[in-house]
């Protein structure tokens, strides 16, 4: 199945050119089962990583642009009173659907925000005293820009930390871009990506990551690195166990992507910055974050009481 | 550039170059004035370096600079070698490192620099407010190191303090033990310190004149704690210096070479047969500020002195050293005593009664013409003081006199203060037959009614004479007393016209009540510092450890200190130890001995590289261990996180074959 997930990987890489890390992090945040939060300047390609995600996975989708003057049943649904059948019926909301891409979340009033999230970390919605489940699988992968722009309203840590990882594309490399230059749009490519992961075969890695091995070494490793953030470095408040099991299930993700039945420390190091940073460091600014958590895997022993100097 | 010296070149030297302003503050008028200029130029230009592109200097140019500054330090001093002169070229090497700080190595030893100029600070000035200053600066330096820290930088300034605090706070048990229990080691070598000889104080010799400078001198000249209550102020005759030599201006010790010399001679040894003593003893403690001079001062006389303490001929202290810092001794004193009352040796009269040719010829006449008509010594001497007292004034503005001292002041002038009076009043006496000497030192002196304590200035300067009488020995004959008598009573402030008044020392604190108060208090917490912080010499030590600890040896005394050490140690180490002394799994076993082996051959790991990541590295830059490393971190990945038995096997006994070459 690892064979399915790296096709998986080349097919997006098709769309977003040179960027192979950061798309194999956003597969794996889905293959954990964790919605997903990219950060980037407008134009950057946050939406096109999310449709070709979509696409590769061959799940449903559904797009809804984030605008301030949205409501809650906007994305929800609503209930209307049928004349002819003389009773309410509801109108299923964009929300339901298997992969919701939530484009500007951050431009939506905090009302709506929560809407959204209660129904991420519920996996299901209430309207009316009545409770509907979403479809599973059931995915979030928003977009939003940094929240230094204009007309923003930046997600809470609360809400933050329902996303497993949050990621920034960043920008492309000078080759990457020369072939979009020549190329044009890599977005034309996306409807003709193929599927390459079934959902079968889906529901079957969540279960495989689930169960994948973290060691008693590994174990102690992650508490090392959890109590770094919470007393010894500059963070502005330490990581919460939720957030410590977060990196563990992602650093399973990524082992099981790596092809290994094991997690070793460099699982944990690969996905830390993206599930770390915006659990501990509120509202700051992502560059700060990101130097903070180098910092932090630069100074915590891999393999503690080692003579490592 | 790393990032660290990126770190460095923006907030770290902004807070860098304020901590060594702070530092060096205080140096500045202890160093030539250019070598001040030199610091902020230096200062400027590595702010320049950081903000506006300047370069450093090239070697070329470091080089010359360092030749001119020691050419200049060569000049300013011209050559000669003491405190000053090492304390600048210390200054200079503390204010050059700066144009040459690149390198967090750079940074570091520019930092415990600054700990040690610190240090250096108190060798000037060892008074309260320069130690808080020490400690200002002390503070600042750590301040820069926790700056530049890597997890510290981040913090905001209200948690930084915090973190400096806690440091400080950490510091203190271990300077309390160190302060109170570590033996205090003499030096072993000593740099002259040659500070200019501007001391003021009584002076080994007086002329018409002396006095008077000193008398617009309001400096402190030392203070006394009593155990008892503090005598009279007409008892409170500090005696210093005797004067029995005169050479028809200036008055001077006899034996003055002897005591500088340190000759057998200048020592009275046999003094105690020469008093009697009747009354209590008084105890009493004084501090003498540093007068660059040997002397003592002390109530006459005395039933009780420290050891190194001798006693001139004259019955006054001496030490066999200079005076140079401040000086705490104790004394028992009889204020009721007779002084050689059996009678005086040949030489001693002939001493005692010793006149130059050709001086006062009229004094000399009326003396000898008033002696005939008095019908005995006390007779005489109550003739003379009442002819002061009737005739004379009192006054710090005197008019100059001519050659004959005496008879100018006794039948012309009529005005003078102390040492006019004693002056003419043991010529007088002498001319008569008498034997007679000059006594010098202070008079009374201010009570601290905040501690309880005398604080003698040095307006409080006085002369005095002694009479030798048949049967009574040495008597004190205080001729002021007889022009103005408040001089002695209250002090020397209250004798005086308003005029002279202003002459006095400390003018201001004395005309207001408020500022003067204000200058006791300031003064009682001055003392304090000195007596409990300065003076814990050896002696308070030993005193005080006995007191704690019964009779203490210098094992026990060791055993505390290395216990009180070992403690705080581990106070301090233990979180360290806990949140490593995890016990290593067995693969981690074998593989910290693969570790050991590679930091051996100069290939450590990094702390938060992964095995996998470090392998990759060594690969690269010794490919000879490329097969080996790389097999084995695959078996301890498998062994440590797959809990792979048969791989852990296999880690270990790859892990004992495994003898990395050095290169």
């Amino acid at each position: 199945m690892q064979e399915s997930v790296n096709a998986a990987c080349r097919e997006i890489g098709k769309v977003l050119l040179g960027k192979e890390h950061e798309v194999k992090l956003a597969l794996t945040c889905l293959l954990a089962g964790g919605h997903l939060l990219i950060e980037d300047l407008p134009g950057m390609g946050k939406t096109t990583l999310a449709h070709a995600l979509a696409k590769v996975l061959g799940l449903e989708y559904q797009r809804v642009q984030f605008t301030s003057d949205m409501l809650p049943a906007d994305i929800i649904g609503v209930s209307t009173f049928d004349a002819n059948a003389s009773r309410f019926t509801f109108h299923p909301g964009p929300v339901f659907t298997q992969v919701l891409l939530a484009d500007e979340i951050n431009r939506t009033t905090p009302k709506t925000q929560s809407a959204l999230l209660e129904a991420m970390e519920e996996q299901q919605v209430s309207i009316d005293g009545e409770t509907r489940p979403l479809p599973q699988p059931f995915f979030v992968i928003a977009t939003q820009n940094p929240e230094s722009q204009m007309g923003t309203f930046s997600l809470p840590e609360s809400q933050l930390d329902r996303f497993l990882m949050r990621i920034s594309l960043g920008y492309p490399s000078p080759e990457a871009e020369r072939i979009i230059f020549r190329g044009g749009d890599p977005r034309r490519a996306i409807p003709s990506l193929e599927q390459c992961i079934t959902l079968a075969e889906l529901a079957e890695i969540k279960q495989q990551v689930r169960t994948l091995k973290a060691s008693d070494s590994l174990i102690a490793y992650l508490q090392r690195l959890v109590h770094a953030t919470r007393y010894e470095q500059g963070f502005t408040h330490g990581l919460s166990p939720r957030g410590a099991l977060a990196l563990l299930h992602a650093a399973k993700a990524w082992a099981y992507v790596a092809g290994r039945d094991y997690v070793i420390p460099e699982d944990l190091q690969a996905v830390a910055p993206a599930v770390i940073a915006h659990r501990v460091s509120g509202a700051e600014v992502t560059g700060s974050a990101q130097r903070l958590i180098a910092d932090l895997l630069e100074s915590v022993d891999v393999i503690a009481g080692s003579v490592a100097t | 550039m790393s990032a660290s010296t990126e770190k460095l070149s923006r907030q770290g030297l902004i807070w860098m170059l304020l901590a060594q302003a702070i530092v060096l503050l205080p140096l500045v008028f202890e160093v030539p004035v250019w070598l001040t200029l030199l610091a902020i130029a230096t200062g400027v230009w590595r702010w320049k370096i950081a903000t506006a592109g300047w370069r450093f200097p090239g070697k070329l140019a470091r080089l010359i600079l360092v030749l001119l500054v020691c050419a200049g330090l060569l000049f300013s001093f011209s050559g000669s070698f003491g405190m000053q002169s090492m304390l600048s070229l210390l200054i200079a090497g503390f204010v050059l490192k700066l144009i040459e700080l690149k390198r967090p190595g750079d940074f570091y030893l520019l930092c415990y620099l600054a700990y040690f100029v610190t240090g250096a600070q108190l060798l000037f000035a060892a008074s309260l407010p320069s130690s808080v200053y020490g400690l200002v600066s002390l503070l600042a330096v750590t301040g820069v190191l926790l700056v530049n820290n890597g997890s510290v930088a981040r913090l905001g300034v209200v948690k930084q303090c915090q973190r400096l605090g806690v440091f400080a706070l950490q510091a203190l048990p271990i300077m309390l033990v160190l302060f109170f229990v570590v033996p205090r080691i003499g030096s072993l070598w000593t740099i002259p310190l040659n500070k200019s000889a501007g001391q003021t104080g009584v002076s080994d010799s007086m002329a018409p004149g002396d006095f008077s400078n000193l008398m617009r001198s309001g400096e402190l000249a030392f203070r006394v704690s009593f155990d008892g209550p503090i005598p009279a102020p007409q008892q409170l005759y500090w005696r210093a210096l005797v004067f029995d030599d005169f050479d028809g201006r200036t008055w001077r010790q006899s034996h003055a070479q002897d005591v500088q010399r340190g000759r057998a001679s200048a020592q009275w040894r046999n003094w105690q047969n020469a008093v009697e003593l009747s009354g209590e003893p008084i105890s009493y403690q004084v501090l003498l500020e540093p007068t660059a001079k040997q002397w003592l001062y002390a109530l006459p006389t005395f039933s009780e002195l420290p050891e190194s303490v001798r006693v001139s001929p004259g019955l006054t202290l001496y030490e066999t050293e200079r005076v140079n810092q401040r000086k705490q001794y104790r004394v028992s004193s009889v204020l009721d005593y007779r002084l050689q009352p059996q009678g005086l040796d040949q030489p001693q009269t002939m001493q005692a009664l010793a006149l130059p040719e050709g001086y006062n010829p009229q004094t000399r006449r009326r003396a000898q013409q008033w002696r005939t008509e008095a019908t005995d010594e006390r007779q005489l001497m109550q003739r003379v003081l009442g002819y002061f007292n009737q005739r004379f004034r009192y006054t710090l503005q005197p008019s100059t006199l001519g050659e004959h001292t005496v008879d100018d002041f006794l039948w012309q002038s009529q005005a003078g203060f102390c040492e006019h009076f004693a002056g003419s009043f043991v010529f007088f006496m002498r001319a008569a037959g008498i034997p007679a000497r000059v006594v010098v030192g202070y008079q009374g002196g201010q009570i601290n009614s905040n501690d309880g304590y005398l604080v003698v200035r040095q307006y409080d300067a006085h002369a005095w004479a002694e009479v030798w009488l048949a049967g009574e020995g040495w008597v004190r004959v205080d001729p002021t007393a007889a022009v103005a008598p408040e001089r002695i009573e209250q002090g020397v402030e209250y004798s005086l016209s308003d005029d002279d008044n202003q002459l006095l020392g400390n003018v201001f604190s004395r005309r207001f009540q408020m500022l003067g108060d204000l200058q006791l208090r300031w003064d009682a917490l001055n003392y304090r510092w000195q007596l409990w912080v300065m003076g814990y010499d050896n002696a308070a030590q030993q005193a005080l450890l006995q007191k704690w600890f019964g009779r203490v040896s210098p094992w026990m005394l060791a055993l505390v200190v290395t216990a009180v050490v070992a403690l705080v140690s581990l106070v301090v180490l233990l979180p360290l130890l806990r949140s490593s002394g995890r016990r290593l799994a067995p693969a981690e076993r074998a593989y910290a001995r693969v570790e050991k082996a590679m930091t051996r051959c100069g290939q450590p790991r990094y702390v938060g590289e992964p095995p996998r990541q470090y392998a990759a590295r060594i690969s690269r830059e010794r490919p000879d261990l490329a097969d080996d490393l790389n097999a084995i971190t695959a078996l301890f990945e498998r062994a440590s996180y797959g809990d792979s038995k048969t791989a852990l096997a296999r880690l270990q006994s790859a892990a004992r074959r495994f003898k990395p070459s050095r290169l």
